[in-house]
């Protein structure tokens, strides 16, 4: 049966984020007062920063998982640039492991986080500890078709490397639709590449500027009338057993059939999308 | 002595041995065994299942009193708090430490009975198991008895205090061994597989581990894991033997006076199963 496989150093797990860096992700997110990149790059940071928590042990963070981010977008002269979008120590790195990601982030941010004292009501100021690796960026268009290829470029090799491990995970952030062509054939292509436990998973998440309903893990896309909406839907992968039970138990999916997508994400939306989205890569005892 | 044992243990990844965070112990003199499987995602989970085992071997708890079961994990708490040098933590090591560690713990004490049987009581918290076996046939598999009921989450013994002891709640099983018994304490992912095999009507060929060295307990575990029939996790068994010829204790009523702790485990055992419903006899 296909992605039964557990994560262990033997049989690690990828995940890759590709991620929109157009010049329309400087427009407020769905509920937000902040930018989409500003959001989407803090709940990235966010995610890598609950990663290498959840792989740390006693002797140091376990090399369970390698990681990608690749940000997408276009120069003035409407060239494509798609580029690893990790800073600092491990800049221009495309897959990192996540013992690396743990160990080099770009900076720590101390950010001050306001908590309500349970028993006095009182509201305490707390500094805290926010490690960064990646930095929003928002400019020209959405060279989507370029960077699927890319993604398959990076997961080919992988895939070589660890012939038995859970297929990796392609992530995909996006506040609009492809610029440089049809971008289904690219996103079947990647979907079509697997280890001896599955194809490749393609999750789409689509980033709103609207504050409307969003659309979690659809199952159908009779009911999706944005033609951007259908589009993200034939492009992403049906979610797989262990992804769907955790999704159906929580109630974000209603059963067979549904797709790794979101559309109309808000913030809130993004980060549960992340964190069902990659749950079967990781290891939880 | 009531038991002659073997324990055998592999971890997850077998070439970081010092990650495997299974703990197992015991003490066959007083007829004792214990087994915790520390949670990898939690700090120091190892260290943790460690203390658990070692201190129900110094001194099993008696879960009834609320007193002592709190006076017992308090002490066990802050052995493990005590034992970190927060100075030492790396960044995402010190987001974990509030949450502490987490870890199963199953444990079992055998005590004279009558007619030469041993009375078995047992007590456990989460998913490592106890299976009882005679003449090569499976009793009982305590606490859980059906494969589909292991999960990722189960209920887990954590070293910060969040969850109040008196919160915590045991599984409990009282029943008798005789002579040539096997008992056979075991971490999930063996656990899970026995059932499995016993789901399937295949055979498990559990006492055949008694002649196992560690190397061969190594290979066999690698090539389950190979054929994907056992969960990719560290993996402990401990193979007891019930052996009755050799025991020599005085009665319960002398027990009790003297104040041993086998006779104390044994009075509240009848306090809270007035009437076993669980015997595995």
């Amino acid at each position: 049966m296909a992605y039964q496989r557990e994560i262990s150093r033997d049989h690690k797990a990828c995940v890759l984020f590709l991620l929109d860096q157009s010049f329309s992700m400087t427009e407020p997110l769905g509920n937000s007062g902040r930018r989409k990149c500003d959001e989407l790059a803090l709940a990235v940071n966010r995610w890598l920063h609950n990663m290498a928590i959840r792989a740390s042990g006693d002797q140091g963070i376990r090399d369970w998982m390698d990681v990608g981010v690749i940000g997408y977008r276009t120069d003035q002269a409407a060239h494509p640039i798609i580029a690893p979008a990790l800073t600092g120590p491990l800049a221009d790195r495309t897959l990192v492991s996540i013992t690396d990601i743990g160990n080099h982030p770009a900076r720590i941010d101390t950010t001050i986080q306001q908590i309500q004292d349970d028993e006095t009501g009182e509201v305490l100021e707390v500094p805290s500890d926010d490690p960064v690796w990646i930095d929003p960026i928002a400019e020209g268009s959405t060279p989507m078709c370029h960077v699927l290829h890319y993604a398959y470029g990076v997961l080919q090799p992988w895939i070589a490397q660890h012939p038995h491990s859970f297929p990796p995970i392609v992530v995909h952030i996006t506040d609009g639709e492809s610029q440089d062509g049809d971008p289904l054939p690219y996103a079947e292509a990647v979907r079509g590449l697997a280890t001896s436990d599955g194809n490749a998973l393609v999750l789409n998440c689509h980033l709103s500027m609207a504050a409307a309903d969003p659309c979690l893990f659809p199952s159908s896309e009779d009911k999706l009338s944005d033609p951007l909406a259908k589009v993200l839907f034939r492009m992403s992968s049906p979610l797989p057993e262990p992804l769907l039970k955790g999704a159906v138990a929580e109630g974000y999916a209603q059963g067979q059939g549904a797709r790794g997508m979101a559309f109309n994400a808000d913030m809130a939306v993004l980060i549960k999308f992340l964190d069902m989205g990659t749950r079967a890569a990781v290891p939880l005892r | 002595m009531c038991f002659e044992h073997r324990t055998f243990t592999i971890a997850k990844d077998t070439y970081q041995p010092q990650e495997n965070q299974d703990a197992a112990a015991c003490d066959p003199a007083r007829g004792i065994a214990a087994m915790a499987d520390g949670a990898s995602s939690s700090l120091q989970s190892g260290r943790w299942a460690r203390l658990l085992v070692e201190s129900v071997i110094a001194q099993p708890p008696n879960v009834a009193d609320a007193a002592v079961w709190n006076e017992w994990l308090g002490a066990a708490r802050e052995a493990w708090r005590s034992g970190i040098d927060e100075t030492s933590l790396a960044w995402h090591q010190k987001a974990r430490l509030a949450d502490g560690a987490f870890s199963t713990l199953t444990w079992l004490t055998l005590r004279p009975g009558a007619n030469g049987a041993l009375l078995l009581a047992a007590l456990a918290i989460g998913d490592t198991c106890l299976l009882h076996l005679r003449g090569g046939t499976v009793r009982r598999c305590f606490p859980l008895e059906d494969s589909n009921l292991f999960s990722s989450d189960p209920v887990l013994l954590g070293s910060a205090p969040r969850i109040a002891a008196h919160d915590l709640e045991f599984s409990a099983l009282e029943g008798t061994c005789q002579q040539g018994d096997l008992l056979v304490l075991a971490t999930d992912a063996v656990a899970a597989w026995a059932l499995k095999q016993l789901e399937a009507g295949k055979p498990l060929g559990l006492e055949s581990l008694w002649d196992f060295n560690q190397e061969d307990f190594a290979r066999w575990i690698q090539r389950l894991r190979k054929e994907q029939q056992i969960r990719y996790d560290d993996s402990t068994v401990m193979l007891l033997r019930i052996s009755t010829e050799s025991l020599q204790s005085p009665p319960d009523a002398a027990r009790e006076k003297t104040g041993d702790p086998l006779a104390q485990l044994g009075k509240w055992a009848r306090q809270l199963w007035p009437a076993p419903t669980s015997s595995v006899e």
